[in-house]
């Protein structure tokens, strides 16, 4: 068409004026992606007069080592609520990755297997979720509902209530998620390294592109040829290599996990979705965001914890986190869009009088 | 022609008074005046008929006095009385009723059922012998026949017969015979006349002039939401309507083409078929232009669909010569095809997303190399079909949402522009696109048939298709009817589908194909899961007792019984959501914090603690149903994120209150639950009671139905008069207190507080519910299958001690049966929706 190759040519990305890019920079950070930041960088320093010991380098190197598998777990979540769908199960896949590091890393194992082996499975289990919701089109909260029930069962038949018998992880894997530089753990910059590739995915990929596409308009990528069950069962894949990871950063970190030490995933990963400001329902969503929403997440929770709160207090002030994040963008698309989509047939006001 | 105020001759009694008068009505849509100051009026006894192209502010007009939708300035009288709120409520209080084009019946319900909707709506009570009204009608189908299994004309005919039904005093039309074919139009012509003889102000949308000419008393012309005047019925002339709603030649530019001679024929259809299509053949050269016009709804869009393999079904598709084996979209567009929808929202736009993205989405390798999409190629594409397509936005990274709908369709244009395919298939180019943008577009298609392409446009706009075609297809009812070389004017092209509509094409009678599998299936499909369970529950119970001598004693089924009940009140408030087609996730924590509240204020059975713990309880039910209902109905959060929240809050305040297990609960409640006669406790007794009470009401009450018809169709409910949200609120406020009396029988069985109790629960109550017949699209379900789902898994639970099973293996089967469940039901809907 008219766009012939001598345009194309003659319009390369200019000497950008500092204005623009600022308009640019806006809206590649909209306010429900800076949201979490904020939220972190505020925290930082609430958290200096309120539980000071969060700071003593035993506390951070917790907090960071948590954060870092969170962050992992909830990137997995985000992929998921990125293509449209949601994933309960994700507590229970969690838990059978750390389940096998622990069950089968025992002495005289060969670590790098009973890994790889701890990796592939939720690989497979997240493969088993994407083709009941994108292929039969079953309703994910369902299906990863039924699967939450099947595998927690499944490990308990298999494992019994707690993970494993000698119940540790191998040492060569505890020797180096216990590590730490500084006072930060190598946990939380594993879980960094993950999240710079996962970015690059999203960002700079045709395919990070497409699982983009796929959740905001699924009809639309249909029609416009991408492979749209191609794309939804991938996306699910990655997910599941993601839990699997971070289930034997987890294992190896905590030494002694139980079943209880994947379940909180569940509540905590959809909060950190809500915080970083993915939309529910699909779309884009920022990978930088997810990190520190999990970094304020388990901050958050330290501080409480610190200030002697206890368990409920803790996840109760987690549900108003996911309350507050997702009230606010709900509320902010109201006014961004303003009458476009509010407005549809619902809103009713009186007709006014002569 | 003469402009004719012409007051009706039998004046007296009909004054305008009775019918419906607006005045002064203005309506905008962002971008769009839909209708700009306009007086219109109906009088008794007169067909007042309403004539416009498409998108002239006709259905605006009839949304604004029917109240579905809220003008911006002007009245509306309703037999003289105001229509003081957008409320369909108070319209059809006032006595006016509309049957849409579309219709407003739920597809899921009987005829009798959507009859009584619309009358209960209103607070009328359905006829007695609705099979006698109905033939009154001459309606040949009976009460108990599925809407759905109607074919589109019947749906038509009963849309507007259960509008007459109510008699109003005024009775709007919107496109009446859009779908009829000849004979039942005549049919519904002699149903509008009776009408108009005993009274009714009928307000008349219709795009055919002819059987305008033979109803109606007088016409009135809008366009671009103007009235352009009103004549009397005799003082019309076909040709001088048709100019008044094209309007003046437009002053738009079309780019100067010429036809190509003999090129290469490019698209190729032969037979083409598909869903509301069919069978059409037709060509497409190289460097052609080619429009697809018609009335709405004929089957352009499908036409256009089923060349990329979207609901074809069959016939051949060829591009450059070659033929398309097995069409899917991704296979078009590998081929050559590039199509862009006009329905920008639904199927074109990824509004979220960047304009960048959107323009570049079809680029493929030329993003960069490897998969990957870089930056540095995509701003520089994007650069160039920004400055082409003259797309005006504040970054590459705006999301496109956030621009005009003429700029939305630039930066859609700039797809192919920057793909170069074959063959660009472009539905509605300019649709909600102004005058400026428009001209970019045409230029943009212009140019691509000038490189080449083979071009194929649909268009509602048909001076658009007049200025830009060589060629134009002309449809109706699925078929091409006519082919219009170049230089076929705008009313020509009008003309030939205004008249068109009058021809042949006889439609199979009223009845859509229905076989009796399916009939039988889908009406008693609410009591299938009844009878399954009922099986299940059985050979359960006669496999275990053949194993275990325990189990048939009067203690364990006394027992068995007791542990239905806690479920069961949960899956029967659930059972509610899952009608109106809501969703709870909330319901475990609940139930832990109803043991926990019970376990402070109910040490005994004295009138104290029973009047606290019910007074606590009746907080919680308001507090977190409330709750519930601000964040989904009212917030518009989805329901999973909003319960998933509520769970997490419910159940920290429930460890806040109860750290550790402990408290005590009466012991007289937890003995007297077992109480009943023989092993059948009292509780139980109450329990299958209410069930069936609530099954009586959800399939046999007013209100029951108003349910449903939200769960299956929240618009069309919508367009009948029923308060959606109110009863949305509702259902969400059933389920929590549906958790919290789950909960204080859970007490009964747990003797203390404890504050996860009722985490395990939401597992089996959805397993439970959808055991029930319930699917997540709505309006399906039975309070007597949640029930013997619940009593199912109770049962489950009962025996695999008896049977030496692990108890880890009643999570897993509880998924297992979840997931088996929703598989089932689903394969049933869609052996229900393929015909």
């Amino acid at each position: 068409m008219s766009t012939s190759t001598t345009t194309a040519v003659t319009a390369p990305a200019q000497h950008k004026t500092r204005a623009q890019r600022t308009t640019d920079w806006k809206y590649r950070w909209p306010a429900r992606y800076r949201a979490s930041w904020a939220a972190l960088a505020a925290l930082l320093v609430v958290v200096v007069p309120l539980a000071p010991r969060a700071y003593s380098g035993a506390s951070v190197e917790l907090v960071s080592a948590l954060a870092g598998v969170l962050a992992i777990a909830a990137l997995g979540q985000t992929l998921i609520i990125m293509i449209g769908a949601l994933d309960l199960s994700i507590g229970a896949i969690v838990s059978v990755s750390a389940g096998m590091v622990v069950h089968y890393g025992t002495d005289g194992s060969n670590t790098v297997l009973v890994v790889l082996a701890a990796i592939v499975v939720p690989v497979l289990l997240s493969l088993v979720n994407g083709v009941l919701i994108s292929v039969l089109r079953l309703n994910p909260l369902i299906v990863t509902l039924a699967t939450f029930g099947i595998i927690t069962g499944g490990i308990r038949l298999w494992t019994g209530v707690s993970l494993s018998l000698t119940g540790r992880a191998p040492e060569s894997l505890s020797a180096i998620t216990q590590g730490a530089v500084g006072a930060i753990s190598a946990v939380f910059l594993y879980g960094l390294v993950i999240a710079v590739l996962v970015a690059l995915l999203l960002g700079k990929t045709r395919y990070g592109r497409q699982i983009a596409s796929v959740g905001s308009n699924r009809r639309a990528a249909r029609v416009l040829g991408m492979g749209v069950t191609r794309t939804e069962l991938s996306t699910f894949a990655l997910a599941g290599l993601l839990y699997g990871l971070a289930g034997v950063l987890l294992a190896g970190f905590l030494g002694t996990p139980d079943v209880q030490s994947g379940a909180v995933f569940q509540l905590t990963t959809i909060t950190v979705a809500g915080i970083a400001g993915v939309t529910f329902g699909g779309g884009p969503a920022s990978v930088a965001s997810v990190v520190s929403g999990a970094v304020f997440l388990q901050l958050l929770d330290q501080a409480l914890a610190i200030n002697g709160l206890g368990a409920g207090s803790r996840v109760m002030i987690q549900g108003f986190v996911l309350v507050i994040a997702v009230g606010a963008i709900t509320l902010g698309r109201f006014s961004a869009s303003g009458l476009s989509r509010g407005s549809r047939l619902r809103r009713r006001a009186p007709v006014p009088s002569e | 022609m003469s402009l004719a105020s012409r007051t009706p001759e039998a004046a007296g009694a009909r004054s305008v008074d009775d019918g419906v008068r607006l005045r002064g009505v203005t309506k905008t849509f962002p971008g769009v005046r839909a209708l700009d100051d306009v007086d219109f009026d109906c009088v008794p006894g007169e067909v007042h008929a309403l004539v416009g192209e498409n998108g002239s502010g006709k259905s605006t007009l009839i949304k604004v006095a029917s109240g579905v939708l809220a003008a911006d300035s002007g009245t509306v009288h309703i037999g003289g009385r105001l229509l003081t709120e957008a409320s369909v409520k108070r319209s059809r209080g006032l006595g006016l009723v509309t049957a849409y084009q579309d219709t407003s019946l739920v597809q899921d319900l009987t005829v009798g059922d959507n009859v009584s909707l619309s009358l209960n709506a209103i607070g009328m009570k359905r006829p007695a012998d609705l099979n006698a009204t109905l033939a009154g009608f001459g309606l040949p189908f009976r009460q108990t026949d599925l809407v759905s299994s109607l074919g589109p004309g019947a749906r038509q005919l009963l849309e507007v017969a259960r509008a007459m039904i109510t008699k109003p005093r005024v009775l709007m039309l919107d496109e009446p015979t859009a779908a009829l074919d000849l004979s039942l139009a005549d049919h519904l012509e002699g149903l509008v006349k009776k009408a108009r003889d005993e009274g009714m102000a009928i307000v008349y949308v219709s795009h055919r002039l002819a059987e305008i000419r033979r109803l109606a008393d007088r016409l009135t012309v809008i366009r671009d939401g103007v009235v352009q005047g009103t004549f009397s019925s005799d003082s019309w002339q076909v040709q001088d309507i048709v100019e008044l709603m094209v309007g003046a030649p437009t002053d738009l530019e079309f780019p100067t083409r010429t036809t190509p001679v003999d090129s290469a024929v490019r698209l190729e259809a032969r037979e083409l078929r598909g869903r509301g299509f069919g069978p059409v053949s037709l060509t497409v050269r190289a460097g052609e232009i080619v429009g697809v016009a018609g009335a709405e709804g004929n089957g352009q869009r499908a036409l256009l669909r089923g060349m990329i393999g979207i609901d074809g079904q069959g016939g051949e598709l060829t591009v450059d010569g070659r033929t398309l084996q097995r069409l899917t979209p991704v296979k078009a567009l590998s081929s050559g095809i590039s199509f862009q929808s006009g329905d920008r929202a639904a199927e074109s736009v990824f509004a979220p997303m960047s304009v960048m993205d959107n323009a570049t989405a079809q680029v493929g390798s030329r993003s960069g190399p490897a998969g990957t999409a870089l930056l540095g190629r995509l701003l520089p594409s994007f650069g160039a079909a920004k400055k082409e397509l003259g797309i005006v936005s504040a970054s590459p990274f705006q999301p496109i949402g956030a621009l005009s709908g003429g700029n939305q369709q630039k930066a859609v244009l700039a797809r192919p522009a920057l793909r170069r395919p074959k063959v660009l298939i472009v539905d509605e180019p300019t649709q909600g696109v102004d005058a400026r943008a428009r001209m970019d577009i045409y230029r943009v298609l212009s140019d691509a048939a000038d490189e080449g392409l083979g071009v194929l446009v649909n268009s509602s706009d048909s001076a658009e298709l007049a200025g830009l075609c060589d060629r134009v297809y002309v449809m109706s009812r699925g078929k091409v009817v006519t082919e219009l070389p170049r230089g076929a004017s705008e009313s020509e092209i009008v003309k030939s589908f205004v008249s068109a509509a009058d021809v042949e094409d006889p439609q199979a009678a009223g009845q859509g194909t229905s076989g009796f599998l399916r009939r039988l299936l889908t009406r008693n499909s609410a009591h299938v899961p009844i009878a399954v369970l009922l099986v299940l529950i059985a050979a359960v119970a006669l496999y275990t007792n053949s194993q275990s001598d325990v189990f048939w004693t009067p203690f364990n089924l006394s027992n068995w019984l007791v542990l239905t009940l806690p479920l069961a009140f949960v899956a029967l408030g659930q059972q509610f959501n899952m009608v109106a087609r809501l969703f709870d996730l909330s319901i475990g924590s609940v139930m832990s914090l109803t043991v926990v509240v019970v376990s402070f204020t109910l040490p005994d059975l004295g009138i104290t603690s029973v009047a606290t713990t019910l007074l606590y309880l009746l907080g919680v039910v308001l507090a977190v149903g409330g709750f519930n209902a601000l964040l989904i109905v009212v917030l518009r959060v989805p329901a999973i994120v909003a319960t998933v929240a509520t769970l997490g809050i419910v159940q920290g305040i429930a460890i806040l209150l109860r750290p550790e297990p402990g408290g005590v609960i009466a012991a007289d409640w937890v003995l007297g639950v077992s109480q009943g006669i023989g092993y059948v406790p009292y509780a139980f007794v109450v329990l299958v009671v209410l069930t069936i009470a609530m099954e009586y009401w959800l399939y046999r009450r007013g209100r029951g139905l108003a349910l449903r018809a939200v769960g299956y169709d929240d618009e069309s409910a919508l367009r009948v008069g029923e308060r959606v949200r109110l009863i949305q609120t509702g259902a969400l406020l059933t389920c929590t207190l549906g958790a919290v009396i789950g909960g204080v029988f859970l007490a009964s069985q747990t003797g203390m507080g404890s504050n996860a109790v009722g985490a395990g629960f939401s597992l089996p109550v959805f397993a439970a519910v959808f055991l029930g017949g319930a699917v997540l699209s709505g309006g399906r379900g039975s309070f007597i299958g949640a029930m013997l789902g619940a009593m199912f898994l109770a049962l489950l639970d009962n025996v695999t001690p008896l049977l030496n099973i692990d108890d880890a293996w009643r999570q897993i089967i509880y998924g297992g049966i979840l997931l088996l469940a929703i598989a089932a039901y689903a394969s049933l809907a869609r052996v229900r929706a393929s015909r």
